[in-house]
């Protein structure tokens, strides 16, 4: 399922943050979008998910008009987005929180819970703890976990290496790829840390002051070093 | 002596079970989707009126309460979609609303029935005796009816998809919607159950008092504190615990004085509670 935005501008209110963005993720494929602080990455991807409504521009989905779809519509068509700071249900258990994906949308969706568990077995471990009560990268599994319950076609991920030890970051950018391979799912995701976009990244995008400023393959951008330089350069 | 104590431990456990009944449908609404529902009281005096109407069409007792929360739970719908909806995360705007609804509830009420009293015969008329204490049979079923009540509707909390995707939504409303909940729809049914609670609990009071216009401010006062003492979202055990302390401890304070008087030391008490334990007995922070 192919995700594209066409000529976006979106914000707060009057505060304008991405200006005339034109991004595209490829069906199958991972998308990885660098940047500092504040240059628009979690923007771009709440405009992705339906959080915001652009001002302007247009979001496609799988060849469909969804910008003025809120979230929840987009997640019934197979978009799935993980958010910042790994948004959870504290309270609900750790088998709650997968169910909580398989029925949030539509009825009749396939139960992928061994599946989810394949990709996550420390979570079998955890079915009856409480979500709140694991540990980050504990709760980014359980995150990641509950959008693929949804059954979904696009992930979008903001910042899944944020708060997390880096040998858990790892473990999580290596089952990411596994689950694009294996499921063809498209992936954007959004990241401070260069090597896990790297890693997992076909194409990226850098975005600075709200527009894109690099866009190439990712393969090549890291062995010529220019998204480094890049960043490095607008510090 | 031990008659005594049997007689007020049988008091003491119907009352709590009435109160929890009648609090429930408010536990739900406000512990759940956090609106202060201030109309509680109009949908639980409508339950009783409609019930009477009901009974007065000769419909028989258990048909008329089943007719009286399925009407609350249609109007308290349509007030959701027309005016609370709109006004979600915002408690004071729909304290506001929602007393404004009292108001025009009341009214209408007065208009449609005015405001003599009515009586529902009671449907189960006669007293059990439990050892030697005399248990009026209706009350007894009543509260017998209020822990099933009570019960299926934790079960449907706690046990279903429903449940799950109700208590998702009330912990994060965002992430709930990006899994593909439609929160409006899901608010829309925490209120409509609340609303049906609340014409169940007026249509089973409806025999046990004399029906006026503000019959269910008897309720609404004692209901925010039942919820508010249990600990909002303690669905179950706070809306127990709550009727337990706000009902029975007016009953033990009724022995030693006056009514006004242990209303007025229940109310205190609970202020005293809330100042040590704001979130409630069962909620530590």
């Amino acid at each position: 399922m192919k995700l594209e935005l066409d000529h976006v501008s979106a914000g707060y209110g009057d505060i304008g943050v991405l200006r005339d963005v034109s991004v595209s993720a490829e069906s199958g494929s991972v998308l990885g979008i660098a940047g500092r602080n504040g240059m628009g990455k979690s923007t771009l991807i709440r405009t992705m998910a339906g959080l915001i409504t652009p001002s302007a521009g247009t979001v496609i989905l799988d060849g469909v008009d969804v910008t003025r779809e809120p979230s929840h519509a987009r997640a019934r068509r197979g978009l799935t987005t993980i958010v910042q700071g790994r948004g959870i249900f504290a309270n609900l258990s750790v088998r709650e929180h997968l169910t909580m994906g398989r029925v949030a949308g539509q009825r009749g969706k396939r139960d992928r819970l061994a599946e989810v568990l394949s990709y996550f077995p420390r979570l079998e471990e955890r079915l009856r703890q409480r979500a709140g009560t694991l540990s980050g990268g504990e709760q980014q599994m359980l995150a990641i976990g509950t959008g693929l319950m949804t059954d979904p076609n696009v992930m979008l991920l903001d910042e899944p290496s944020d708060g997390i030890m880096p040998t858990l970051v790892e473990q999580i950018g290596v089952q990411l790829r596994e689950i694009n391979r294996r499921e063809s799912m498209t992936i954007v995701v959004v990241e401070q840390n260069l090597p896990m976009i790297f890693a997992m990244a076909d194409r990226c995008v850098v975005l600075e002051n709200g527009t894109v400023v690099l866009e190439g393959d990712a393969e090549q951008l890291a062995a010529e070093g220019s998204v480094h330089k890049h960043l490095a350069l607008a510090e | 002596m031990l008659n005594s104590l049997l007689s007020i431990a049988v008091d003491l456990t119907l009352i709590t079970l009435v109160l929890a009944l009648a609090a429930f449908g408010l536990a739900i609404v406000y512990g759940l989707v956090g609106v202060i529902n201030m109309g509680h009281g109009a949908l639980l005096t409508l339950g009783a009126y409609l019930t009477w109407q009901a009974t007065a069409w000769q419909i028989p007792f258990p048909l008329a309460v089943l007719f009286a929360a399925c009407g609350v739970c249609v109007i308290g719908l349509i007030f959701e979609h027309l005016v609370i909806r709109h006004f979600y995360e915002r408690p004071f705007d729909t304290l506001l609303l929602t007393w404004a609804f009292f108001m025009i509830v009341t009214e209408v009420i007065k208009i449609v029935f005015g405001t003599d009293l009515r009586t529902v015969s009671n449907p189960l008329p006669g007293a059990i005796d439990l050892g030697g204490v005399r248990v009026p049979v209706y009350r007894a079923t009543v509260a017998l009816i209020a822990v099933g009540v009570i019960g299926a509707t934790a079960w449907l909390f706690y046990r279903t998809s429903l449940g799950i995707r109700i208590r998702g939504l009330i912990q994060n409303r965002e992430v709930a919607g990006l899994l593909g909940l439609n929160i409006s729809l899901t608010y829309k049914i925490v209120f409509g159950i609340g609303a049906f609670m609340a014409g169940l609990a007026g249509g089973l009071i409806s025999p046990m008092l004399s029906i006026d216009p503000y019959i269910g401010n008897v309720y609404l006062v004692r209901s925010f504190f039942v919820v508010l003492v249990g600990g909002m979202g303690q669905l179950l055990s706070g809306t127990l615990i709550g009727s337990f302390f706000t009902g029975g401890s007016e009953t033990l304070f009724a022995l030693f004085s006056s009514q006004a008087v242990a209303q007025t030391a229940v109310f205190a008490l609970a202020i005293l509670i809330l100042r040590f334990r704001p979130n409630g007995i069962l909620k530590n922070k």
